[in-house]
């Protein structure tokens, strides 16, 4: 794949190749005669420096970035991973669809309540312990800042 | 769930930010309570919430990511960039274990007997087990690689063996390290070689547990299928960690436990 830009001041030609996974750039300005080379980190999402040799050894055609924009969370229906439910395989079930199916429901129960009665359970210990344990520890306070008098 | 237009992450009211906090009051109260009245209640206390909360807050953040979907590429970046910003503050947080070595090693005082290691302490052979302990943790970088690779390839069985392999390796260390510790010939107690020697190794070999455990999350995680060849960052987190924890043991190997001998 390769195409060139006209730009309005300068003529730059742009030629763009795929190289181990990632899509490499060639820019050139030939009246110039500056050649530097481009890829795109996948990290950053934008591009930044390379070496001829990267842009010059294309070696496979798999694209290392998505060339869509990510797709909104929840402006299309989810997908789920795998629409014909669990299958058995090294180590046991992939139940991770029909996990999906019950943390996406619509029932408005935050996350952290979200399976019933054993998040519930769980989330009352927790908050029985940090009201009585703040109680505890101002009490504990309260006792460590009367010493006794020894006078 | 309602819709949204954009593809960050709101997310829903949670209550682990005030445990949390509640947690870090009872461990710290505690402790001023333990060592004044010698009662143990508060720090256990304090140690329990904390554990309740980050089982908790983890345990929804998966949810959130793996069942949910709402770590779109734009919030990974930010996870990204999230756990780039920790690791550098470790980095520091080691850099000034180095200094104190350092600052003390380089012009030893006329109390150190004018030299390093200091008069009368006899410190351990670098080339017995520290060596075997370089080579483990090199070994556990190979394997958590290859593990990696392994997500990316979509190769499920291999991808479990090799974080298993790192898993093991990491307890090896932590072994080694404990026995180490247990015939070491010097104390925290003994100068400064003794107090820059075990809070930085000390503060290493947590570092080393709290990688391990890290990994074994994600082991976990590779078994339940929450990995896909494109989207594992919380692998990736750990990884990062795992080769930070590596990095450390190198330069505490070379300067304290080789040129500090």
């Amino acid at each position: 794949m390769s195409f060139s830009i006209d730009a309005a001041s300068q003529k730059t030609l742009l030629a763009g190749c795929l190289c181990r996974g990632k899509l490499c750039f060639l820019l050139t300005i030939p009246s110039a005669g500056i050649m530097t080379y481009y890829k795109f980190s996948g990290f950053s999402q934008r591009l930044t420096g390379s070496t001829p040799a990267i842009a010059y050894s294309p070696q496979g055609l798999r694209p290392g970035v998505p060339t869509e924009p990510p797709t909104m969370t929840f402006a299309t229906p989810t997908k789920m991973v795998s629409e014909s439910g669990a299958m058995v395989e090294y180590l046991g079930m992939n139940k991770v669809a029909d996990l999906q199916r019950l943390f996406q429901m619509s029932d408005g129960i935050p996350v952290h309540l979200k399976r019933g009665v054993p998040d519930r359970l769980l989330y009352r210990t927790t908050m029985a312990l940090t009201v009585g344990g703040a109680l505890y520890c101002l009490v504990a306070l309260y006792i460590a800042a009367q010493p006794k008098r020894t006078t | 769930m309602a819709h949204q237009a954009h593809a960050y992450h709101m997310v829903d009211p949670s209550p682990w930010p005030l445990t949390g906090a509640i947690a870090a009051l009872l461990l710290t109260s505690g402790t001023a309570i333990w060592f004044h009245f010698h009662s143990l209640i508060l720090v256990s206390a304090g140690l329990v919430l904390l554990l309740l909360t980050m089982f908790q807050w983890w345990r929804d953040i998966i949810r959130e990511s793996t069942f949910q979907g709402h770590h779109t590429p734009p919030v990974q970046k930010g996870l990204r960039y999230g756990m780039i910003l920790f690791i550098t503050s470790e980095v520091f947080f080691f850099l000034g274990f180095f200094w104190a070595f350092y600052h003390s090693s380089l012009a030893p005082t006329p109390e150190l007997g004018g030299c390093w290691p200091p008069t009368g302490v006899i410190t351990l052979d670098p080339f017995e087990v520290p060596l075997l302990n370089t080579a483990v943790l090199l070994a556990s970088g190979v394997t958590v690689t290859w593990a990696h690779h392994s997500i990316m390839e979509g190769e499920r069985k291999q991808a479990i063996q090799s974080l298993t392999l790192t898993i093991l390796l990491g307890f090896y260390f932590t072994f080694l390290q404990a026995m180490e510790y247990y015939e070491a010939p010097f104390t925290i107690a003994d100068g400064v070689y003794g107090s820059t020697f075990f809070v930085a190794t000390g503060f290493h070999g947590l570092h080393v547990i709290i990688g391990s455990t890290f990994l074994a999350v994600c082991l976990l995680r590779q078994v339940q299928f929450h990995f896909t060849s494109k989207h594992h960052f919380g692998f990736e987190a750990a990884a990062w960690y795992w080769h930070f924890v590596d990095v450390v043991w190198l330069f505490l190997y070379v300067s304290i436990y080789w040129w500090g001998s």
